[in-house]
């Protein structure tokens, strides 16, 4: 994938995700919403593709307003992560240097990988993921599970034993598909599924479309490395 | 500028440690009393979750979310609430809790909010009210 394209497909799946983004914060009432209107326009203009280097650098602003709002990210990982790229992407499109410029993306890609290796490498870290408990307890108290119901699953060791060796697994094993693109293709599918199941099971559905946003940065990365 | 840099700096320099541990968790709770201060009803869970969720539900949820992000941002709240405590912080919460309660709320009268932490330990579930709001006063209807 080219750097154009990378660029350009990343800004795409940016503004739609911000777009949803956008769409739940206007049920809120008064500055809330009439804030989160500028960001849909700002959104639709840059999936229209006119000026987006201009666009990028006003959602960035806009994004450091909402920070600010909010007195940090509303929806925690999922913001931080919007934020990340629009500094990138702005980055990508607004340093003088060709090099820099390319930096900019690859830091991006660099943070992707970096997101679900450290999350693995905390955990595996820890007895009680590797015993399943904690799973355990995401699922037992804490304020996650997307119904009740899910809750029950907590009564199942070995399912939550399971279930945090895959997601341990997948973390951690993730950087190494970077060195084949075949593989790193079937990685970003296992993501997409595992940021599914995220989505359904905890109601993260945030993360479930600004992570794959950042995926044309990465995919531009193997091919540019390797 | 330096708070904007506060709240900037992990953004930049992310962490990413996703669920390192699973802590004791809030849960945002209010009540509406009287003019004399007797408890209308027990104590309310603010937006709880549903007790299940169908498949059709669950794919919705995929694209609209809102009022589940919103209670997960209130959980962030609550636990910074009593990490960092602030005026703003309250009065945000409060502001939420308000649109939670008011339909249920009488004409005069109060609310308060408690932020409650529910733990696992000893083979049961374990609670500890860590905050409590003062009274706020309801006057017509609304909050005064």
């Amino acid at each position: 994938m080219s750097f154009e394209a990378a660029l350009r497909l990343s800004e795409i799946l940016l503004a739609l995700a911000m777009i949803q983004h956008a769409l739940e914060h206007l049920r809120s009432s008064g500055a809330e919403a009439r804030l989160f209107s500028l960001r849909l326009g700002l959104c639709i203009s840059l999936l229209a593709g006119a000026f987006p280097e201009i666009i990028l650098l006003m959602l960035l602003v806009h994004g450091l307003v909402v920070l600010w709002w909010f007195r940090g990210p509303y929806n925690g990982g999922s913001d931080k992560l919007g934020l990340l790229m629009l500094v990138c992407l702005c980055g990508a499109h607004w340093l003088a240097n060709p090099v820099w410029r390319e930096l900019a993306l690859g830091y991006l890609a660099v943070q992707l990988v970096l997101s679900y290796f450290i999350s693995g490498q905390v955990k595996i870290l820890r007895a009680a993921w590797r015993s399943g408990q904690a799973l355990g307890d995401v699922f037992r108290f804490s304020a996650y599970p997307a119904s009740e119901d899910l809750r029950g699953l907590a009564r199942r060791p070995q399912l939550m034993w399971a279930g945090a060796w895959i997601v341990m697994g997948f973390e951690l094993l993730f950087p190494l598909a970077v060195l084949h693109q075949g593989v790193l293709y079937c990685a970003l599918a296992a993501a997409f599924l595992f940021h599914l199941a995220n989505a359904c099971l905890f109601g993260l559905n945030r993360f479930l479309w600004i992570w794959p946003a950042a995926f044309p940065a990465l995919i531009w990365l193997q091919d540019r490395l390797f | 500028m330096l708070t904007l840099w506060r709240l900037l700096l992990p953004v930049l320099f992310p962490s990413w440690r996703f669920f390192e541990t699973v802590e004791a968790s809030p849960r945002v709770e209010w009540i509406l009393l009287d003019i004399n201060t007797k408890p209308l009803q027990d104590w309310q869970a603010f937006g709880p979750p549903p007790q299940r969720l169908s498949a059709a539900q669950m794919l919705g949820s995929l694209f609209w979310n809102a009022r589940r992000n919103a209670n997960l941002f209130m959980v962030s709240c609550a636990e910074r609430m009593i990490s960092e405590p602030n005026l703003h912080l309250h009065n945000e919460m409060l502001t939420r809790v308000w649109q939670d309660a008011k339909a249920h709320a009488p004409q005069n009268g109060f609310l308060q909010f408690r932020i409650r932490f529910v733990d696992w330990g000893a083979g049961q579930l374990l609670s500890d009210t860590r905050f409590l709001s003062e009274l706020h006063i309801i006057r017509k209807g609304d909050l005064a």
